[in-house]
């Protein structure tokens, strides 16, 4: 048991609302939307009573020591109904944490206070997607408190830790699920597409604008201040392009 | 459906904090078992050196004994 990762995977199938890119040149993530992190956490609960749960006892949790827990590890013991041992490196718990144990230890030791919840997450189901490579970095961290020192150091030249869940843009913009088409077009324009960069022309597509854009307005924008002068502008920029 | 800008910055400030916090812990975590393995190495190679010390010891009380009961006869 004390080996067992449990995996909600493809989370990116989720949509009760739209997931967000953050985009920070040149890369990009990916992070559900308010109510699919809710239906998230939901099922996560779930899984973690009905599957987790019930087989408590067999658990024994590990974490990093970055605390010098081993000097509190008799109080810390007396407060609570499960064992904890701890050395410098490591601390380790046996059976399972529930929440309340959680927030009452920590309240009594605020000092061990991510000690005890990176414990209690290692006994969670994780959420992740592959897809959009969200949420990678938490199930790596589930899997290398669970491997030990040992076969961590094999593990290590597999997993680069700072490269996970973050892609390249171009990457990204070919996940994107919705592709709007103009089927009254002949040759099927598409209004947007991120993976070829379109989106919605402010004058063709004025029905996706909340606010109507004239098309004289548009031109007027596009040639800048001084109309004749912006045309030279961009005729030069054309040029050069070419 | 949308967001409005408010709902929007603190989910991307939640993001941004969970992302930074795992990763960090992430890196803790491997000093920590980097750490507890160079220990555990040293301590094996330790372990090996005490033994070698004391087969050497042995074989050189063997090797007393051996000339000494030579002499001896």
């Amino acid at each position: 048991m004390s080996k067992m990762v449990f995996v909600l995977t493809k989370v990116d199938t989720l949509l009760p609302s739209p997931w967000i890119m953050r985009y920070k040149s040149p890369t990009a993530t990916f992070w559900p939307g308010p109510e699919t992190w809710e239906l998230m956490r939901k099922k996560q609960e779930y899984f973690q009573e009905r599957l987790i749960q019930p087989f408590g006892k067999y658990i024994v949790s590990r974490t990093h020591n970055d605390t010098n827990f081993e000097s509190d590890l008799h109080r810390v013991n007396s407060l609570s109904a499960s064992q904890f041992s701890a050395d410098r490196n490591q601390v380790i718990h046996h059976g399972f944490l529930k929440k309340e144990d959680v927030e009452q230890l920590a309240k009594a030791s605020s000092k061990h206070q991510r000690i005890f919840e990176r414990l209690y997450d290692s006994y969670r189901p994780i959420y992740c997607s592959a897809r959009f490579q969200f949420n990678l970095t938490t199930l790596v961290l589930a899997i290398f408190n669970r491997l030990g020192s040992d076969v961590l150091q094999n593990f290590k030249r597999v997993v680069d830790p700072d490269r996970l869940g973050i892609m390249s843009l171009d990457e990204a913009r070919q996940l994107s699920n919705l592709l709007i088409v103009d089927i009254a077009d002949p040759k099927a324009r598409r209004i947007l597409d991120l993976e070829r960069g379109k989106f919605p022309n402010p004058v063709l597509d004025v029905v996706f604008y909340k606010e109507k854009v004239e098309q004289k307005k548009v031109e007027r924008q596009r040639k800048g201040p001084f109309g004749l002068l912006g045309l030279k502008k961009v005729s030069q920029s054309n040029k050069s392009q070419a | 459906m949308s967001y409005d800008d408010n709902q929007l910055l603190t989910v991307l400030d939640r993001a941004a904090e969970q992302d930074r916090r795992v990763r960090e812990d992430m890196k803790n975590a491997v000093d920590s078992y980097d750490k507890d393995f160079f220990a555990q190495v040293v301590q094996r190679v330790l372990a090996r050196l005490n033994q070698v010390v004391i087969d050497f010891k042995s074989f050189v009380d063997n090797a007393f004994e051996w000339f000494r009961n030579k002499n001896r006869s």
